[in-house]
């Protein structure tokens, strides 16, 4: 009995002091090989993947191997899978849930994107960011616009630019109506390249301020249907600031022709002489030709 | 003396605990180019074959084993028999290169000579794809196709031991 009881603990202690891959009995465990072994699982049944995939968000591992984790959960379009994403994303702390916000943006799901919207209205702005993401990756113009229609501040910038990086001309123009006229705004449409916002709003003497931030930002937008409306702008300027926007905007857009077109029109000294600032200030060969015409006395 | 007795069958009892993962048995040791062996996996439900594209069409098109790449399907078209699945794995001095899983009956095509194992159980094939997925000696890319071969292979004891590696600590 003696002898048996010897038995039995020294087994025991043979088998406890042997690697702990003897009590998991897998030879690696490492972070690497679970990975690998996540991924491989995007091309298993969605009954396969999906208790193992759940089993690993509900353990304890690592946010890496969790996250990895998500983005099979996304792939799967099953009812119980995106009910899961959407749990960990509304209840998720920190990187977790936010990543699972953008998972939901990948698998692309409609029901699963709609009720991000909630999910944006209570979250913190890691949350929200998050939203704004997954909505990107998943090309749904639409409910980022209805963002930034009740959003305000620094929301709603975050909003249009992302309506900018999605290149949604249509709902950026649309918020002009909802929203009305914002520096923001202005510069939504410069990033995105709606030369034709820009130019109504910089043909638009109603609100000056807005005026000539839209003329400037045209410079942004740059080619040839911007040069030419603005050295237009310059000449129909109905005031100093319009006439010095329409300016800035050709020096942003680095149409030195038309500066210089407009310099050699010129015969008020003072206005030659901002233009050729100007024209130094674009780094124009021509300033060279201009000076020396201007020793030989041609000018 | 009777220590050393006892140490002896610790020894052993723990050998036998740690000798579950050992990929010895089907394959010979340095052995070079393909190997195959058929397992019944009862549980293996899918239909694993090659498809060739033409025109827009697909068509059953069997496996080239010395293609870069092969169009894998499991969609069922190629109209193979469940439940037995055939391993392919090509060898350079005894380390595994190349591994795919594919259905018993999908035709294969290869300019090589395939030494067939005949049939392995599902524990001895089990052991070799898990020797293989957790040897750190070995590519990481070899080792995928392991996971990625067990994943497809879609059988029980594939994903048992798919959780147990997900459940390590």
């Amino acid at each position: 009995m003696k002898t048996l009881a010897k038995f039995i603990v020294v087994t025991a202690a043979l088998l406890l002091s042997m690697p702990s891959t003897a009590q998991s009995d897998v030879n690696d465990v490492s972070e690497e090989l679970k990975l690998a072994a996540l991924e491989a699982l995007i091309a298993a049944p969605a009954d396969k993947a999906l208790p193992l995939v759940t089993k690993v968000l509900e353990g304890n591992h690592s946010d890496e191997v969790k996250e990895r984790a998500l983005f099979i959960l996304s792939q799967i379009d099953e009812p119980e899978a995106q009910a899961t994403l959407l749990r960990i994303a509304r209840d998720g702390e920190g990187e977790l849930g936010a990543e699972a916000v953008r998972m939901i943006g990948i698998g692309g799901n409609d029901e699963s994107l709609a009720s991000l919207a909630s999910i944006y209205e209570s979250g913190d702005s890691e949350t929200r960011e998050a939203v704004l993401e997954a909505y990107m990756i998943a090309g749904d113009k639409r409910s980022v616009f209805n963002i930034a229609v009740t959003a305000e501040g620094r929301d709603f910038e975050e909003a249009l630019d992302m309506l900018t990086v999605m290149g949604a001309f249509e709902e950026l123009r649309e918020l002009r109506g909802k929203k009305g006229v914002s520096e923001a705004l202005i510069n939504a449409y410069a990033i995105s390249g709606d030369f034709e916002s820009l130019r109504e709003l910089a043909l638009d003497g109603s609100d000056a301020e807005r005026q000539t931030q839209a003329i400037e930002a045209m410079g942004i937008v740059g080619g040839e249907q911007v040069d030419t409306t603005l050295v237009e702008i310059y000449r129909n300027a109905s005031s100093e600031d319009v006439r010095e926007s329409a300016l800035h905007g050709m020096l942003i857009s680095g149409h030195d022709a038309g500066i210089l077109e407009l310099y050699r029109a010129s015969e008020d000294p003072s206005e030659k002489k901002e233009l050729l600032q100007m024209l130094v200030m674009t780094g124009s060969d021509e300033v060279w030709n201009i000076i020396d015409s201007a020793l030989d006395g041609d000018q | 003396m009777r220590l050393s007795k006892l140490l002896m069958v610790g020894v052993l009892l723990g050998a036998v605990a740690w000798s579950g993962n050992s990929a010895a048995g089907i394959l010979p040791a340095g052995a070079d180019g393909w190997h195959t062996w058929q397992v019944d996996e009862p549980s293996a439900s899918t239909e694993m074959c090659c498809i060739s594209w033409k025109h827009g069409d697909q068509s059953r098109g069997g496996c080239n084993l010395d293609g870069s790449n092969i169009s894998f399907s499991d969609s069922g078209d190629c109209a193979a028999a469940p439940g037995t699945i055939q391993v392919y794995v090509q060898l350079q001095n005894g380390t595994p290169r190349t591994i795919r899983v594919l259905s018993s009956n999908c035709p294969v095509t290869t300019q090589a000579t395939v030494t067939d194992h005949g049939l392995i159980s599902v524990a001895e094939n089990m052991d070799w794809f898990r020797g293989i997925i957790e040897d750190k000696g070995i590519a990481d890319d070899v080792r995928e196709e392991a996971l990625f071969a067990l994943v497809i292979s879609r059988s029980d004891a594939a994903y048992a031991y798919l959780d147990k590696l997900l459940s390590s600590r």
